[in-house]
């Protein structure tokens, strides 16, 4: 990544140099070569020019010796000259020096034309018409246009080899400063560049190590460069999360709390009946469940006294649902007292109760209920300055192993609960054996 | 510039008479004489002589209505064609012959060559039933080899080259040579040959003065300049034809100004057209002479006013 948004940058200010660079090069190349060709052809055309001037007398008078010197002149005073020749108006060779690429060509008008390494330049050679003679009219209209009467021509063959050279020079100068140019470009963007992957570089490995969890992790003003404001923003991010993160554990740990102690409140509510602070229906049934079990498999003996209030509804009817509660609460604390400490009371549900009596056998049992009746019956409370008193009806079952469930035990202390109520009420009735 | 009476001046009474009958039709019908000037060139020396001609013609108190142009742009009306075509210059006339073949409505218009070489005019005129005629700007030779003897008497070998167009001349210059007991160096090119210089050389070697005749083989474009060089290197004058070669460095030429040539060619015009048929061919018979003066001076002559030669030359014809 590091390597790929340098490389970027890099191209992003080398690219388009290159680009116009490129054209700026073969423009001028393609210029400067046109204006050198141009030159060269128009030294070509002078000195051929020269050539048909001077050449003009001795080409008349036939002179061969002149033009020889002329041809050899015009070579010996340029030295791009590789071959220079006089032809007659007919196209006959009149004199030639140096040697031509190839044979010329049938000659007419002017021309320049190049042959392979080689620029010839073609002027033909004319005599001056003279003006306004009414004796030259009919010549001159025969004649080509009035430009004169063709002579001959002079040819020059230039080389092009300087040309080239010249060329060649120009195009390795320019490739070499360009490469230089790039090159200086290239060191400079890559140095550009460094002020920005650096700084990235930094702040991806502390953005890494945030997201790995290190919250604390910070970045280093001094690496940050360019980027000091993206950093401080990445700072204050990690900050903020580190923050939240704390406050979040904060939170947690308290929900927890609160909901633990709901749940203990629950549990306990379920199992203590919240009126007389007895154990609850549940709370004694699975006492009165591990009971059975040891019953059974210690072969210990164990009872069960169902109670109800004589009369209740009454109560409630005539005083008011307070006045029961109160009942119910009063009742349950003469019950307390009167119980041993390993005896569990519950309440059932309404005004029905429940003592479950371990390692007690039936006798004992109803003398325990007999004694719960006296307490009760003896009791008293006072409502609104009025004495209230109350009695409870008891059902007392003893245990039999064959007995497979809790209910099957409770319906016989139930029965005979019934029958106490059935035979007058405040007293104790014991549960026949089970069938 | 000559002032030689004007041949029709000299025509007789009876000449006059005759004429007047013959134009009295064409007055009667309220018609003018409609004459094409056919140039060569629009201005130059065609130009000039074209002025004087219609000057001339306008000075008639018979009316002829003259229309210039270059020959190439009249276009013929058949409603009203012209009763001759005159031209000035080689090309004008050479052109014209060319219109008259070729177009209808310009067949059998006679035509009438002024300001042009005999050679140009024979090389072209065809033959009759044709009407044709010209008025030559060449000069009898007999006058150059009197100019010579006037303007450098002490140069008597006079070097001439033949060209096919001049070597008519030949018996006439031999003649008039002996008469005046000058010595002729005379040099032929052969008809085909372009070289000229041989022959050129030959003369210069032995010859103190050349005589340039009309004759496009030898003097043309292509030529002239060397000729006149090669002169000069060797101390020969040249004497030529043609005004426009004393520009280019001749030292003395014998010549029919444009103007001459066009009095000249205005006198026929009017013989045509009193008497309807074109008089024959003639040479110049009005010429003048010029120098050029720093030639001439460094090859030591010293001819005086060209004027004055010229008015010389003219007495000594007359006196013939």
């Amino acid at each position: 990544m590091k390597f790929g948004i340098r490389l970027r940058l890099l191209l992003a200010a080398v690219f388009p140099a290159i680009v116009v660079v490129s054209l700026l090069l073969f423009g001028f190349l393609d210029r400067h070569a046109a204006d050198l060709v141009e030159a060269l052809r128009d030294r070509g055309l002078a000195s051929a020019r020269q050539l048909g001037v001077a050449a003009e007398f001795p080409l008349f008078a036939n002179h061969t010796e002149g033009l020889q010197r002329l041809t050899d002149a015009a070579m010996a005073g340029d030295r791009q000259i590789v071959a220079a020749a006089i032809y007659s108006a007919e196209g006959k060779s009149r004199s030639v020096s140096g040697r031509f690429s190839s044979p010329p060509p049938p000659l007419s008008a002017r021309e320049e034309s190049i042959v392979g390494n080689t620029l010839r330049v073609v002027v033909p050679i004319r005599a001056a018409a003279p003006v306004d003679d009414p004796f030259s009219d009919a010549g001159l209209a025969a004649s080509s246009g009035g430009q004169g009467a063709l002579l001959g021509y002079a040819v020059v063959e230039l080389s092009l080899e300087v040309l080239n050279k010249q060329k060649r020079d120009l195009l390795n100068w320019s490739f070499a400063t360009t490469f230089v140019g790039l090159l200086i470009a290239v060191m400079l963007s890559t140095l550009i560049a460094a002020s920005v992957t650096r700084p990235i570089d930094h702040i991806s490995r502390v953005v890494a190590r945030i997201g790995e969890g290190e919250l604390t992790t910070r970045t280093d003003v001094g690496k940050t460069g360019a980027l000091a404001s993206l950093a401080r923003g990445i700072d204050a991010m990690a900050a903020q999360v580190a923050v939240t993160q704390d406050e979040l554990r904060q939170q947690v740990a308290l929900a927890t709390e609160e909901l633990r102690q709901q749940k203990e409140a629950a549990e306990l509510t379920a199992r203590v009946d919240p009126l007389t602070g007895l154990a609850s229906r549940r709370a004694f049934t699975e006492k009165a469940e591990i009971e059975m079990l040891r019953s059974s498999r210690y072969g210990v003996p164990l009872s069960l006294i169902m109670i109800d209030l004589d009369h209740f509804k009454a109560i409630n009817d005539n005083h008011g649902h307070p006045t029961g509660d109160a009942v119910l609460v009063s009742f349950a604390r003469t019950l307390t007292q009167v119980v041993r400490e390993v005896d569990v009371i519950g309440r059932l549900g309404g005004e029905e109760f429940a003592v479950l009596l371990p390692d007690t056998g039936a006798a004992e049992a109803v003398q325990a209920a007999e004694r719960m009746r006296q307490a009760v019956a003896g009791s008293s409370l006072y409502v609104r300055g009025q004495q209230l008193s109350y009695s409870a009806s008891f059902g007392v079952a003893a245990f039999d192993q064959t007995e497979l469930s809790l209910s099957e035990f409770l319906a016989r202390a139930d029965a005979a609960l019934y029958r106490a109520k059935a035979e007058g009420r405040n007293r104790v009735a014991l549960a026949d054996a089970p069938a | 510039m000559s002032t030689e009476p004007s041949p029709f001046l000299r025509r007789p009474f009876s000449a006059w008479v005759f004429a007047l009958v013959l134009w009295l039709p064409g007055v009667a019908a309220g018609e003018e004489s409609l004459v094409w000037l056919a140039l060569s060139d629009r201005g130059g020396i065609y130009g000039e002589a074209a002025a004087v001609l219609a000057g001339e013609m306008a000075r008639d108190a018979r009316r002829t209505e003259l229309q210039t142009l270059p020959w190439q742009e009249f276009q013929p009306s058949p409603a009203r064609l012209p009763e001759l075509i005159v031209t000035l210059g080689a090309g004008a006339f050479r052109g014209m012959v060319e219109r008259t073949r070729k177009e209808p409505a310009l067949a059998g218009v006679p035509i009438l060559a002024a300001l042009l070489p005999q050679a140009s005019y024979e090389a072209v005129a065809p033959k009759p039933p044709f009407a044709t005629s010209a008025v030559f700007l060449d000069q009898p030779v007999e006058r150059y080899l009197d100019l010579i003897r006037l303007a450098m008497p002490e140069r008597r070998k006079i070097g001439i080259l033949f060209g096919s167009d001049s070597s008519t001349l030949k018996p006439a210059l031999v003649k008039a040579a002996g008469i005046r007991g000058m010595q002729l160096v005379m040099a032929s090119v052969e008809e085909e040959s372009k070289d000229i210089y041989p022959a050129l050389r030959s003369v210069l070697a032995e010859a103190d003065v050349l005589l340039a005749l009309p004759d496009r083989q030898i003097f043309n474009a292509g030529t002239l300049q060397f000729i006149l060089i090669a002169s000069y290197n060797q101390k020969i004058p040249v004497v030529a034809f043609s005004e426009a070669y004393v520009k280019a460095g001749a030292a003395l030429v014998l010549h029919t100004s444009p103007a001459q040539a066009a009095l000249q060619a205005a006198s026929a015009l009017r013989s045509f057209l009193l008497n309807r048929t074109l008089p024959p061919p003639r040479r110049s018979t009005t010429f003048s002479v010029a120098f050029n003066n720093p030639v001439a001076r460094s090859l030591g002559l010293i001819p005086g006013e060209p004027d004055q030669l010229a008015a010389t030359l003219r007495r000594k014809e007359d006196a013939r």
